[in-house]
């Protein structure tokens, strides 16, 4: 059986690429505004959501870089699968969904509330062994990490239910569209479509946590 | 009814109330006009020592407290990171 990845059409590997890249470049940004806000503050709050973007941007870096050696080295660009590729390769896609789920379960366990570690590592440890030991390994990630979102987006909802505060409205349905950008990744395994659909819903939810980002730094300097 | 303060508001509160009064103040002034249980207020002033916002000073008279550079620079950025607090659902 082949662990096949994802299909990509030919026509968007260079797109695909450029939009994991600003995938990163938002991540980052975000990342590196709540360091900032941790320094000042000592909210261990702002330094976990920092951690938790720092390692969703490592891990759309790593896809595109990944996916850049992909386009050199493939001879067919039609498909990506784990037997077709060497072990660099095989390296760059498990460092992408370590990266991918560490991240996300950062945020899990920033929206949890507690300071236990264990329930970091718990949901960490639980995510990574469904991936390593799941014959379908694309779906398996794809799955556990819809999970993951679906329980982000629920705290949003709840925080925007409670303050009705705009930014989080847009991260609240920022992390919808990554939960159903996910979910159409699951089909990108058969139809090369869901790869591109996948990525525009992913496009939107950045440029909405984006946007949301950009409403703080401008209500705070509204403020005063 | 009055909306709960969030964990910002109140540490804002404090250090404000440590500011304008010069930066030293007896505990129960702290309690009187941070509108704390005592518990919480003792809680809420190690926390600020433990991050080195602001410095314990004991005499025959008691405790007294001031302002440190960072609590001072917390008041400063106070609206910036109250809003990304907010924002990202961190409060």
């Amino acid at each position: 059986m082949t662990s096949q990845l994802y299909l990509i059409p030919q026509w968007f590997f260079g797109y695909g690429i450029a939009l994991e890249l600003i995938f990163a470049a938002i991540t980052f940004i975000v990342a590196v505004y709540a360091f900032k806000m941790y320094k000042l503050s000592y909210e261990k709050s702002c330094q976990v959501l920092g951690a938790g973007f720092l390692l969703i941007s490592a891990a759309y870096a790593t896809w595109s870089l990944v996916n850049i050696y992909f386009f050199l080295t493939l001879r067919n660009l039609g498909y990506v699968s784990l037997d077709e590729i060497t072990s660099l390769g095989v390296f760059g896609v498990y460092a992408y969904v370590i990266f991918s789920i560490l991240g996300l379960t950062t945020l899990v366990y920033l929206t949890l509330k507690t300071k236990s570690y264990r329930v970091f590592s718990t949901i960490a440890t639980l995510s990574l062994l469904v991936f390593i030991f799941a014959a379908q390994k694309a779906l398996a990630f794809y799955f556990v990490s819809s999970f993951l979102i679906l329980l982000v987006f629920i705290h949003y909802f709840k925080e925007y239910s409670r303050g009705k505060k705009k930014s989080t409205f847009l991260l609240m349905i920022a992390f919808l569209f990554l939960l159903i950008s996910n979910l159409d990744f699951t089909l990108a395994t058969i139809q090369d479509v869901h790869y591109v659909v996948g990525h525009v819903l992913s496009l939107f939810a950045y440029i909405l946590i984006f946007s949301s980002f950009i409403m703080t730094l401008r209500a705070a300097r509204g403020n005063g | 009814m009055a909306k709960k303060r969030t964990r910002l508001e109140v540490i804002r509160d404090i250090l404000s109330v440590i500011k304008d009064r010069s930066g030293k103040i007896k505990p129960t002034h702290i309690l009187y006009k941070s509108n704390l249980s005592h518990d919480m207020m003792e809680g809420y002033l190690n926390e600020l020592i433990e991050k080195d916002f602001i410095s314990e000073q004991r005499n025959a008279e008691g405790k007294r407290y001031s302002i440190n550079e960072k609590g001072l620079r917390f008041l400063e950025k106070y609206r910036q990171i109250a809003e990304f607090s907010e924002g990202f659902g961190l409060s």
